[in-house]
């Protein structure tokens, strides 16, 4: 149906469109601004001004509404770094770490911890999820954590420890605004709700749960898996299988990281890989496992003291920084050198 | 869980029936597959499968518990979650002794004690409540035919005089210790999956395995018995979590490939630097395997001096103590300033500690 002389455009325009080929509406359907601007000899920009204008009841048609819209959901870099500034940090409760980290582990992001057996790595989650729970009065993150224990290493009478260290600290603060909650060692216990998987089936479950799971425990700010490697390591025959799971798991814990905004710590172990007649020890679970995680962090002794060395992250530099464990828990080098180990 | 049976869960009678005319039967079979090769199997669109796959995730994930519920748990528990050593330095630094739902390795040359400290365990398991102990069987792997229950009994009765002289005691610590002699790493895994009756009927308190390391002796590839052996190392603590109990295993050294090897001793005296470049050793089992354990004890001498070093533990920092090998068993003698890097594989071990053959005595 010849609908030319309907449409809201000057003679000439309607000549031009008419001798292109555009005499209905369907025919304006699906062409793009680059096509139309080509066939009637007009700038893009002035295309797009057609296409809107004409589109502009029809609410089915994709020219109608803007074109960022497109791209729901994105925004700009500035956005991006104004957010950046204001995103909070779980502290490690060791000052050097601390700025290697660019002020400790960021929420939205998935961190790994990597190192040989015995370096620290779970002394470094149990820590974390103390510190996470510290109250925004103390500049903390005020959160709860959910801590996956695959391999039994999280001992409760340990993590009592650190709350007590914590809560020694926090005294020492002297805020006047702190609840008394807070200082007391059975809170930071309570807000940890420790799951112990046996075996990978129970790991891909959990993992799959907790969508519901954050949903009723909204205060979550923290997710730990020590390890994920554990029950990954022996079970496959089929590596492409457990490759396949393991990147899935990892797309789910970077997604709940950033919907849910909350840190994601993953402790891996290590393997050794011969090259050139000398053994080196690297990451476990693979190349492809490496791309699960934002930041990867490596633990490793040099001369009876501790490192941390930032390996992988996409804005903060690959240095180390030494750390120590003391009976409160993590903390800076030089703060008690009598208990230092 | 991973055993959880799809007919178990809640789901719906035709989507049940038709899981389980294709053959999947358990949430492993669920979880484990792609979803595509789901859709697949089942004929069913993406949307009813992920609802599979959550309904099934639910079921087969295990319950939570607060970690102050878990505290209230151990302070409930029989020893408080730990196996008493009854070497206070040691029980100090474990917070109690070796704790329970984990594996305690102990890895040590040959003649350094492992199997003395073992027995020692065994005493303390068996034990009654009213002198310290738990009051339970003992379940001992001895691949290497070191269970020598007449040492076991000098233990006892140096150790605790005052029970063990009445030898109806002995008797009873005796009947309390199963002894096996797997003869392979499959022997040993095919008993694993029948220990579970075993565990409830006896009321197993502890679980030994003396040594590890020795069951890998076989012509198996390498690579293989360490796949083995990690799942074995799934399913021990497994055991260990589900019954509560502490399990301790014991390994061998072997001689490093590395080189350089350096151990440094500092006291107030001296500094003194030592290298030895020609006998470096090594835990066995490679690095993967010292993932597995919860806890490493190693057991190495310097300077002559044998000293016992909790090498990997999540309640204590490295702690290295001097110590002795008696009719008690292990007993730790003084205490001493020595600070220790963090290698746990490596096993510091002196020349003259070597006689002839290559043996160690006791």
């Amino acid at each position: 149906m010849d609908m030319s002389n309907v449409w809201p455009f000057p003679l000439s325009l309607r000549s031009k469109l008419a001798a292109a080929g555009y005499s209905t509406l369907a025919s304006l359907q699906n062409v793009s601004p680059s096509a139309l601007a080509r066939d009637i000899n007009v700038s893009r920009e002035e295309a797009l001004r057609i296409l809107k204008t004409l589109h502009g009841n029809d609410k089915s048609s994709s020219h109608s509404s803007s074109g960022s819209s497109l791209l729901n959901g994105a925004k700009t870099a500035w956005e991006l770094l104004c957010h950046e500034n204001t995103r909070r940090r779980i502290s490690t409760s060791c000052a050097e770490l601390d700025s290697l980290l660019g002020g400790g582990i960021c929420l939205q992001e998935v961190t790994e911890i990597c190192g040989a057996p015995g370096i620290g790595k779970t002394q470094f989650s149990m820590q974390l999820a103390i510190n996470v729970q510290i109250p925004k009065e103390a500049d903390g993150v005020g959160g709860k954590v959910v801590y996956i224990d695959t391999e039994g290493s999280f001992m409760v009478e340990r993590a009592l420890q650190m709350a007590n260290g914590c809560v020694a600290h926090l005294h020492s603060l002297s805020l006047s605004s702190l609840s008394s909650e807070y200082l007391d060692v059975d809170t930071y216990l309570s807000n940890i709700y420790y799951f112990r998987i046996c075996n990978c089936t129970e790991q891909i479950a959990v993992v799959n749960h907790l969508e519901k799971f954050l949903e009723d425990h909204k205060e979550v700010k923290l997710i730990v898996i020590d390890s994920v490697t554990f029950h990954f390591r022996h079970n496959f025959e089929d590596m492409s299988s457990r490759t396949r799971i393991l990147s899935s798991m990892g797309q789910k814990l970077m997604h709940i990281s950033e919907s849910h905004q909350l840190a994601v710590v993953l402790v891996n172990q290590v393997t050794t890989k011969f090259s050139g007649g000398i053994s080196k020890l690297i990451p476990a679970l693979g190349e492809s496992w490496s791309h699960a995680c934002t930041n990867r962090l490596i633990l490793y002794w040099e001369d009876n003291q501790r490192f941390a060395y930032m390996y992988k992250s996409p804005s903060l530099p690959s240095v180390s920084a030494p750390f120590s464990v003391t009976q409160d828990g993590m903390c800076s080098v030089n703060y008690n050198k009598r208990q230092r180990v | 869980m991973a055993g959880r049976l799809i007919s178990g869960m809640q789901l719906d009678a035709p989507l049940s029936h038709i899981l389980h005319a294709r053959g999947i039967l358990t949430a492993k079979d669920v979880l484990c597959k792609p979803e595509t090769e789901l859709m697949e199997l089942l004929d069913l669109p993406l949307s009813r499968i992920r609802d599979v796959i959550f309904q099934t995730s639910i079921d087969a994930c295990p319950p939570y518990r607060s970690a102050l519920a878990l505290k209230e748990e151990r302070e409930s528990e029989e020893g408080f979650g730990h196996l008493p050593t009854h070497l206070m330095d040691i029980d100090s630094a474990l917070l109690g002794g070796i704790p329970f739902g984990a594996i305690t390795e102990v890895v040590g040359p040959a003649g350094f004690g492992k199997t003395q400290l073992c027995l020692m365990l065994c005493v303390n398991a068996a034990l009654q409540k009213e002198y310290g102990g738990l009051d339970g069987s003992v379940i001992y792997y001895d691949s290497e035919h070191k269970f020598h229950p007449g040492r076991m009994a000098e233990i006892a009765q140096s150790r605790f005089p005052h029970v063990f002289s009445d030898l109806n005691n002995l008797r009873k610590l005796a009947t309390s210790i199963l002894v096996y002699h797997p003869h392979s790493l499959d022997e040993f895994i095919s008993s694993l999956d029948g220990l579970e009756n075993i565990l409830i009927e006896k009321k197993v308190r502890l679980l030994i395995v003396d040594s590890i390391a020795a069951l890998l002796q076989s012509e198996d590839g390498q690579e293989n018995q360490f796949q083995k052996l990690g799942r074995q190392a799934v399913t021990m603590k497994y055991l260990a979590e589900a019954f509560r109990i502490p399990i301790l295993v014991t390994n061998q050294v072997r001689i490093s490939s590395n080189s350089r090897f350096s151990v440094s001793r500092h006291n107030e005296d001296a500094d003194t630097m030592v290298h030895d470049p020609e006998l470096q050793l090594t835990a066995a089992l490679g690095p993967s395997w010292a993932h597995s354990v919860n806890i490493r004890i190693i057991l190495e001498s310097i300077g002559g001096q044998r000293f016992l070093k909790i090498a990997k533990s999540p309640l204590s920092p490295v702690t290295v103590h001097p110590y002795k090998v008696t009719n008690r068993g292990l007993e730790l003698i003084g205490r001493d300033n020595y600070t220790c890097g963090g290698d746990i594989m490596q096993i510091h071990i002196d020349d003259d500690n070597i006689h002839g053959s290559g043996e160690w005595e006791v």
